[in-house]
């Protein structure tokens, strides 16, 4: 503890749960690692910066990003290539590592730092990959981060709403991953399909029976989207839908929001979930009508899971659509796994060109999303990294929503057909700086339960990015002048000064542990790992002495929630 | 009242509690973690149920209170390691090898080895770069343990000494007491390889010299796309035969192609390797079929997923001087040794599988109790052993498993581990290295 504040004097503070008037001058006081009151006039203020009318944030958030686990690091081991080409010595300050669309452990901490991000969340840890998922994010320095567990083809689950379990015993169950795995969150993976691969189906509806179980995709949904709200989880069920890729998916798209039927769920990746059939090539911008569909249900928040022109790898647990899409790999080379009767991965590494019908669609109908869901709060900042591209376009992203003549001129680029025929060249939408912190900040940290993130009120951690108002929003997003982790600098226009440790953060429900009495024998008699084995203990996360377990607090009858 | 919660946050670094169940071996890549032990107080520790013979004899190795050595000569640990640095302040082209440890201890290897700008490689490096070369050209289609254990109803496994490679692998996968989604006691499946041992029941044996275990895998990717192929034998195998294991892969519902890497041709095991990938794919476009790579030992998988995560390259890789530098067939250890191309060696041995290189370079060893040493080396610091002498994790040679390792003794003179000896190290180097700018990269 300190009992000096840091002052940061004059800049524009551009805090959406405050305000939104595009940012007024304020100062920012910081003691002790979080956003202090005004203190009194004897105060002892240490370190004093003028920020001098520049744009003051909270730390960005990454609500959907695959930074590290067993399939990211495969990912890795995949790409030498990717690796030879983008690499960093060690500076006294950085460790060495390389990279770009699956940078190493330390890389990724130093990026998102450089650019503002003060927190990201791996979407996709499989709970059997949750111990290695937590040793890697263990490795990534400076910002917090968090896990959602996959649930929905874990054979456990299916197995028990197959034999009619009850919603409370399903949610024992899910509140008991969350613990053990050390999770904030549950995402559900092409409900059923993953499973349902496994037995040689090679695609699966909403509705359709799974083929061992005879439940449906719709039922997984709505009972761990239950779950999730039973048991005050603030964020609720993050679902990749059924179909990903596929021309015609936007129509199980917008039945899975109406199966939801008001309960809160947040799709992600939509982008890769909005495609129609219709054109000469049976492929089509279905953007409009899930936007609509978005928009009329306040329940459902969505990230984008924006496309960039360039080489990518796609990682998802949906083997089944990755190994459809597996003829598409560029390079020549795929991953598919099936995994411990909990889940699956597929990595099919891919380059998306600006010129091919396909890709431009894809590229035009995830900036048609942006610009019409009209709700900032339920939309938010994903390339799906590394899946549409690198974490690192997002500042490119940015200019493309925030300036209208830049998109245009990028669309004027893209394949012929598909400039002619979007939308997208109409929408006049430029998105201001106050909806991108709420799409980037207040809004993530709002649908995660995150009080003390994504704002700059007195008690917030001191999570601060300070920009200048530059009219290039590229290069303004790219380097902050500052940006402050638990208030301490820890970047300068866009180059680490200084590196440490973030925290983890969880969610622990309440459930009846009598469910393990359940679970122990499943595990013996149908796993690998016990259940004791299985589960990771606190101090396996905090004896490496990197950063603490933070944990989110559970919903209340009386907090706002969608 | 709800919410009662008896799990035990505290538990990762301290000990377990009596009686000890449920405990991870950590001497092979199957990573049993079922193994009963018990311990007679004097910090000898005995397998009462579930390990192999590997795990018997491992297990038992004593808490001994070692001294280390200098040249032979016994010295405290302050001393011994003065004298380590000393040797790799000097050095030009050091090397780090051995990395038969738990994650943290891989870990301290791989700092040390970046400040020195060394090589680093694993002792068992062979076998998993037979893997990795093949997918880095292919890609891979695999399953786990559990997805197997629940779902195989056929196994091809190419490779000989299945149960020195991967102990346990017919009682806990192959043939386990109950499965999902199979008929648990009704494995089958072929053999293919040298024709040694038993042959276990519901199997067959296709007795084959496995230098030709690639043109075998081809053959039948050929047969179960319905295509004939040229010729009547393939690796001294009928056709016909082939023709069977090809109809049984097409008829399973999920069948697995497994192979123990350790028993491949050491020339070609990557381009074997690719052959069953190819298999495998090919199978799937009718059926459901996984890979099955096994084998490994001392955590080699591991330390490579390790090396992955923190520099982006796989271990056979030059850390620190510059940006990490991969290349599979310049950074393999042994043949650098082979070439007096090392004039400082590490070599770091907590667990099992790394036997100290025969080699002249001067060598700084950490090694677990029992090591056998065929020569003093420069200087040798005992290390206790991840697992037995203190927690920590390992990873599952099937990739998706990490495993909690917890200290199952205390003993009066309890040894280092190798992570706080190599950190130790580390303190005593300088922290040189110019500044190297982060290389710029372009948006995409």
């Amino acid at each position: 503890m300190s009992d000096a504040y840091t002052l940061l004097r004059g800049g524009r503070v551009c805090d959406p749960t405050e305000s939104t008037d595009g940012g007024r001058l304020r100062d920012l006081y910081l003691k002790d690692g979080r956003i202090a009151a005004t203190p009194p006039q004897e105060a002892r203020i240490g370190e004093v910066i003028d920020l001098e009318g520049r744009i003051v944030m909270a730390g960005a958030i990454d609500i959907h990003s695959h930074i590290g686990g067993g399939k990211v690091n495969l990912a890795r081991l995949l790409l030498p290539e990717e690796h030879r080409e983008h690499a960093s010595g060690p500076d006294g300050l950085r460790r060495s590592g390389s990279g770009l669309f699956t940078p190493s452990s330390f890389v990724t901490g130093y990026r998102y730092a450089e650019m503002g991000y003060t927190a990201a969340f791996e979407p996709a840890m499989l709970p059997s990959n949750a111990r290695h998922t937590h040793l890697e994010l263990a490795d990534i320095p400076i910002i917090d981060k968090g896990c959602y567990a996959v649930l929905g083809n874990d054979d456990f689950l299916l197995e028990r709403l197959a034999a009619g379990a009850t919603q409370s015993e399903v949610n024992d169950y899910v509140a008991w991953i969350l613990h053990a795995t050390q999770a904030v969150g549950v995402k559900v993976v092409n409900p059923g399909g993953i499973s349902a691969f496994k037995f040689n189906q090679r695609r699966l509806d909403l509705d359709e029976a799974h083929p061992h179980y005879g439940i449906t995709p719709r039922r997984i949904l709505t009972t761990l989207a239950t779950s999730l709200s039973d048991l005050g989880v603030p964020h609720p069920l993050h679902i990749h839908c059924n179909n990903l890729g596929i021309p015609g998916n936007e129509a199980v798209t917008r039945e899975t929001i109406a199966a939801l039927d008001g309960l809160p769920a947040h799709l992600t990746h939509l982008q890769f979930h909005s495609y129609g059939t219709e054109g000469d090539r049976r492929f089509s911008s279905a953007a409009a009508e899930i936007a609509e569909a978005v928009n009329r249900n306040p329940n459902i928040s969505v990230d984008v899971g924006q496309i960039i022109f360039g080489q990518t790898i796609t990682a998802s647990a949906d083997i089944m659509s990755q190994f459809r899409n597996s003829g598409l790999a560029s390079p020549r080379k795929w991953v598919c796994t099936d995994i411990e009767c909990d889940g699956g991965c597929g990595l099919v590494p891919f380059r998306y060109r600006d010129k091919a019908f396909v890709n431009a669609l894809q590229w035009a109908i995830g900036l048609e999303l942006f610009l019409l869901i009209e709700d900032p709060w339920r939309a938010y900042l994903t390339t799906d990294h590394p899946n549409g591209g690198p974490f690192t376009s997002y500042p490119h992203l940015i200019r493309l929503l925030m300036d209208r003549s830049f998109r245009n001129e990028q669309l004027a680029r893209i394949n012929p057909d598909v400039a002619a025929h979007s939308r997208l060249g109409s929408i006049e939408r430029e998105y201001t700086l106050d909806e991108i912190a709420i799409m980037t900040r207040a809004g993530p940290a709002r649908v995660l339960g995150l009080r003390d993130r994504g704002h700059l009120r007195p008690g917030a951690v001191a999570d601060v990015v300070v920009y200048d108002d530059l009219p290039d929003r590229e290069a303004m997003f790219a380097a902050p002048a500052w940006v402050f982790k638990n208030g301490r600098p820890v970047a300068r226009n866009g180059e680490l000064t200084a590196t440490g440790w973030g925290d983890t953060i969880v969610v622990r429900p309440d459930f009846d542990p009598a469910i393990e009495r359940r679970l122990k024998p499943w595990f013996e008699d149908h796993q690998t790992v016990r259940l004791g084995n299985f589960r990771i203990a606190d101090g396996e996360i905090l004896d490496h002495g990197r950063g603490g377990l933070s944990i989110v607090p559970i919903l209340t009858a009386s907090d706002p929630c969608f | 009242m709800r919410g009662v919660w008896d799990m035990d946050y505290g538990l990762g670094g301290s000990d377990l509690t009596l009686p000890m169940s449920d405990i991870v071996c950590p001497f092979c890549a199957m990573a049993c973690d079922d193994l009963a032990i018990a311990h007679d107080g004097t910090g000898q520790l005995r397998v009462t149920a579930n390990g192999c013979a590997r795990a018997r004899t491992l297990f038992a190795l004593p808490a001994l209170p070692a001294h280390c050595f200098i040249k032979g000569r016994a010295a405290p640990l302050d001393e011994a390691l003065d004298a380590a640095a000393g040797l790799l302040r000097d050095a030009v082209s050091p090397a780090v090898g051995g990395l038969s440890a738990d994650t943290e201890g891989v870990s301290a290897a791989l700092v040390l080895a970046e400040r020195l700008g060394a090589v680093v490689d694993h002792a068992a490096s062979d076998s998993l770069f037979h893997g990795l070369r093949a997918l880095q050209v292919t890609g891979a289609m695999t399953a786990t343990f559990g997805e197997i254990r629940n779902r195989a109803d056929l196994f091809v496994l190419f490779g000989t000494e299945f149960e020195r490679h991967a102990p346990r692998l017919f009682d806990r996968i192959v043939r386990p007491p109950t499965a999902l989604f199979r008929d648990a006691g009704a494995a089958r499946g072929f053999l293919i390889g040298p024709n040694d041992g038993p042959v276990p029941d519901g199997f067959e044996r296709l007795s084959a010299d496995l230098t030709h275990a690639s043109a075998i895998a081809a053959a039948l990717s050929q047969l179960v796309a319905g295509e004939t192929p040229r010729g009547g034998r393939v690796g001294s195998i009928a056709m016909e035969e082939l023709a069977r294991v090809a109809v049984a892969l097409r008829e399973a519902r999920f069948g697995v192609v497994g192979w123990v890497a350790a028993t491949l041709d050491p020339a070609a095991g990557d381009v074997a390797i690719e052959a069953f990938n190819r298999l495998v794919v090919t199978a799937n476009a009718s059926t459901r079929c996984a890979g099955l790579p096994l084998g490994g030992k001392g955590n080699a998988l591991g330390a490579n997923y390790v090396c992955a995560w923190q520099y982006g390259v796989p271990l056979r890789s030059r850390l620190g001087a510059g940006p990490p530098e991969h290349d599979p067939l310049r950074y393999r250890l042994k043949s650098l040794l082979a070439g007096g191309e090392v004039d400082a060696l590490v070599w770091l041995s907590a667990l099992n599988g790394a036997e100290l290189p025969d080699t002249r370079t001067p060598m700084i060893v950490l090694a677990r109790p029992g090591q056998p040493l065929p020569r003093d080396p420069e200087v040798l610091i005992p290390v206790a052993i991840p697992g037995l002498d203190h927690s920590g994790s390992i990873h599952r040679g099937d990739g998706v498993a990490a495993l909690p390792l917890r200290r199952l003794r205390t003993t009066a003179m309890t040894l280092p581990s190798a992570a706080s000896v190599l950190s130790a190290l580390l303190d005593r180097l300088p922290s040189s290295h110019l500044p190297i700018r982060l290389r710029k990269t372009a948006h995409v």
